[in-house]
């Protein structure tokens, strides 16, 4: 009894701590990568592991990956047991693909944690620029290259084939053929998919050929291509057999967008020997392959002055862009017109891509118009190559055409105004054909060049034309305006000193009834803007009670008036009227009622 | 007396050294000129390009100079310099018919068949392709002056005839200052680009390693989106996008 007391203490002094006193989180990273050394094209698996991981907890920041590019691909949990505690273990794990060749420091990975920056380990990797050429024995993704042939002329067409086997599924294939000096590859047609058994295995093929023509002599090391590409994921377990990773043998991993990966080919060695001297024709062109010739003439049989054309069309594989021009001889009689080469419809550069490699054609056409009836001969037009299949100098002929001219019935010209449309051979012309094409000439005129410069609203000439005109109008419209404000201010101004004028006159003159007259006149043509010259009473009691002054008032003024006439009339105009403050008064309260 | 010497006499030799060198330097431009015309002619066509360029860049631009820099790229077999300065003499010199000859020409020979759309303006304002901005400038400005002296005349005829003189007038006005500013829109936001080498792949993205989508040949007349670390962003008519190497394309309107 007593020794199970004592087992049973031991046993809970043992478990109780870790449940009563939890440890203290103890979060920490590690850094790991799948090798320490890799090629160019490698891609390296990095895993940065979170202990003691939770929700919430924020992704690790790796440093020093700036020479590499970098892909999730997912994260797994694991529950581990540590100190009889169970704690949660994140792996995140990347795909690296290095951008160049060194050594680098990668890491640390960061994290922050409680407003403290727990820190992962660093690794260090070393990036070879040797290409890693993919493992055709093992691997169920590789990329092949062969060049057939690999011993060529200058000139000769070489095909360059690349296979990319897989068993696995991929997307986004980008491919990176080798850039060199000399050598220009042109895609040979459509790539082709097929199903193949290498090494007992089934593969799926994608087969993609170019041609290329050396331009040197010499032997030529032709780099490696590549291609680079995202294997998606296809079900665990074709992934797990072709990554051979341990992280992804978790049952608890995902995916996220794919493995990216790069392949190259092997090099391969071209060697490019020269054309032999012997047997070269003294008009060879350069031109390699193989090729024929043939030509038409169409019609053979024409009226003289009409039109045939010959065609000749030389095709065959190899350096076709070297087909010379052809001439045909002086005949005489016989006026030739040649169509440029370059044209579009006339004289056509046509080329057709075969498995077996690149083939064109050139078509070369002449508009032939015998100028008298006759047979004209026309001579074999010959082109030399050599031919790469039998290593010596072939010239290929057309065959002699006859073109036959027959007598034109429509010689006289006709005894009515011929018609516009008839030249002066009598020659019936529907429409104007067109025997050649080019650009026109340049322009030599001084004028026109100095007179087509660029057109810049920047300067000041354009800103003054436009300006200039609205100007003018503001200121002759301002300008009336302004005059027309000053007469009118005018005029208020004596009519509102027209009282102060008038007693200032009055004062000053001697008041009989003449000079009291026209100081009234005065005080009526201030006062109202008029120009009156000798207004009668009535008419002064009109102008005041028009203009709001009082009946009793109005004809106050009119008696006044009335009496100053009856003094001048009857001769009393001489003296002096006693009627100094009635005047005054009276325009006072004019003014006064006039307010 | 002697002030009029002291003052007049070195004024006067001033602007005849003044008018020496604007004579000398106005011969070096002619004789430059006719130097690149002389090497056109003897079918050197690669110098002449080079002179016809210089006088462009050293004297400025004009719509004849860049016609025979084009003519001397066409020569060459360049097709995409060729289009490409042919296009610029076009802003210049719309209506000229060999310049229209020769763009039609060269067009004709470009691989790809990319059609330019004709948008509203262009359709509505279908003046605006056949005259060069320094011409609507000149409408533009002929009608500001009639329509400004008809107003003026209006301060002090006010007369029927005036008015509607004057109606007709700012209706004039209106389009060609409209005309105006929709073409120096036009000129300022015309992001066509022509493209220079002989066949160039356009790809996904600014990286040799992304996927190749489509094929462009010399000559082809794409818009230039945006430009980035030696890459340019291009769109064709038919609104297919893709990156090609800067070099490898060159805007119309670059050098304004």
């Amino acid at each position: 009894m007593l020794r199970s007391i004592i087992q049973s203490f031991i046993l809970l002094i043992v478990l109780l701590p870790p449940v009563l006193c939890p440890a203290a989180e103890d979060k920490s990273l590690t850094l790991k990568l799948d090798r320490a050394e890799a090629t160019l094209v490698d891609t390296i698996t990095m895993v940065v592991s979170v202990s003691d991981a939770k929700s919430g907890d924020a992704l690790p920041v790796i440093k020093g990956m700036k020479s590499f590019n970098v892909t999730p691909i997912g994260a797994s949990s694991h529950f581990d047991i540590i100190q009889a505690k169970g704690k949660i273990r994140v792996d995140f794990t990347y795909v690296i693909q290095p951008k160049k060749s060194g050594v680098f420091n990668l890491g640390p990975a960061e994290i922050a944690f409680q407003g403290k920056t727990v820190k992962s380990n660093t690794e260090i990797l070393t990036v070879t620029g040797k290409t890693k050429v993919s493992s055709m024995d093992q691997d169920t993704l590789f990329l092949t290259a062969s060049l057939s042939p690999n011993k060529v002329y200058v000139e000769h067409q070489s095909i360059y084939t690349l296979k990319l086997f897989s068993q696995v599924k991929f997307r986004a294939p980008s491919l990176s053929l080798p850039q060199q000096d000399d050598i220009t590859f042109w895609q040979l047609g459509q790539s082709s998919r097929y199903q193949r058994i290498y090494n007992g295995q089934s593969y799926k093929v994608l087969d993609i050929r170019f041609s290329f023509m050396p331009s040197k002599v010499g032997i030529y090391e032709v780099e490696p291509s590549k291609i680079h590409l995202t294997v998606s994921p296809a079900g665990n377990a074709s992934v797990r057999g072709f990554i051979h990773n341990p992280s992804f043998d978790d049952p608890f991993f995902t995916y996220s967008k794919g493995f990216p990966m790069t392949l190259a080919s092997k090099s391969l060695v071209l060697e490019v020997l020269p054309l032999p001297e012997k047997g070269r024709p003294a008009n060879f062109s350069g031109l390699v392959g193989d090729f024929k010739i043939r030509s038409s003439l169409k019609p053979t049989e024409i009226k003289a002055e009409e039109s045939a054309t010959l065609t000749v069309i030389i095709e065959g594989q190899g350096n076709f862009r070297r087909i010379p021009d052809l001439t045909i001889p002086k005949i005489e009689e016989l006026e030739v017109y040649a169509h440029e080469p370059v044209m579009n419809e006339k004289t056509v550069t046509k080329f057709k891509t075969a498995s077996t490699g690149m083939t064109g054609s050139k078509s070369i056409k002449w508009t032939l118009i015998p100028e008298k009836e006759g047979p004209y001969r026309i001579p074999p037009l010959a082109v030399s190559f050599f031919d790469t299949r039998n290593h010596c100098y072939q010239t290929i002929k057309t065959d002699s055409i006859t073109l036959s001219a027959r007598p034109n019935g429509n010689k006289a010209r006709p005894a009515t105004t011929p018609k516009l449309e008839q030249g002066d051979e009598g020659i019936s012309i529907n429409s104007v054909k067109e025997l050649g094409y080019d650009i026109l000439p340049i322009h030599t005129a001084l004028n026109d060049v100095i007179d087509s410069s660029r057109f810049r609203l920047q300067s000041l000439t354009p800103l003054v034309v436009l300006f200039a005109p609205l100007f003018v109008y503001a200121t002759t419209f301002f300008g009336i305006k302004l005059r027309s404000r000053s007469l009118n201010s005018r005029a208020e101004t004596r009519a509102k000193k027209a009282a102060l004028t008038f007693k200032q006159k009055y004062n000053q003159c001697i008041s009989n009834p003449d000079n009291l007259t026209l100081l009234i006149r005065d005080y009526l043509n201030d006062r109202y803007g008029l120009s009156l010259g000798s207004p009668t009473p009535a008419e002064i009691f009109e102008i005041l009670q028009s203009n709001g002054v009082s009946t009793e008032t109005a004809e106050r003024l009119q008696k006044l008036v009335q009496s100053f006439e009856e003094a001048i009339y009857q001769g009393k105009a001489e003296r002096p009227f006693d009627i100094q403050k009635d005047i005054l008064r009276l325009i006072k309260q004019i003014e006064k009622e006039m307010r | 007396m002697k002030i009029f010497t002291r003052v007049c006499i070195p004024v006067f030799l001033m602007a005849l050294f003044v008018a020496t060198v604007i004579e000398a330097q106005t011969n070096r431009w002619e004789e430059r000129f006719f130097k690149a015309s002389q090497s056109y002619k003897d079918d050197r066509f690669k110098d002449a390009a080079k002179e016809f360029s210089d006088l462009i860049q050293s004297d400025g631009e004009s719509g004849h100079l860049y016609y025979n820099l084009g003519n001397a790229f066409f020569r060459q077999g360049q097709i995409g310099h060729a289009i490409l300065n042919y296009e610029r003499a076009h802003v210049l010199i719309p209506r000229d018919p060999d310049l229209n000859f020769n763009l039609r020409y060269a067009r004709n020979q470009v691989t790809d068949n990319t059609l330019q759309p004709v948008g509203f303006i262009s359709k509505t304002f279908f003046w605006l392709k056949s005259l060069n901005l320094r011409e609507l400038f000149r409408g533009f400005a002929i009608f500001n002056m009639l329509l400004f002296s008809v107003f003026i005349v209006r301060l002090f005829f006010s007369t029927e005839w005036t008015y509607y003189l004057s109606i007709a007038l700012l209706i004039l006005w209106l389009t060609s200052g409209l005309s105006f500013s929709l073409k120096w829109y036009q000129l300022h936001t015309d992001n066509r680009a022509v493209i220079l080498s002989e066949e160039t792949n356009v790809l996904a993205g600014p990286d040799i390693r992304d996927t190749t989508l489509f094929k462009l040949h010399a000559g082809t007349i794409v818009y230039h989106e945006r430009s980035e670390s030696g890459w340019c962003l291009i769109r064709l008519p038919d609104e297919k996008r893709g990156w090609i190497k800067a070099p490898k394309v060159e805007c119309i309107a670059g050098r304004s």
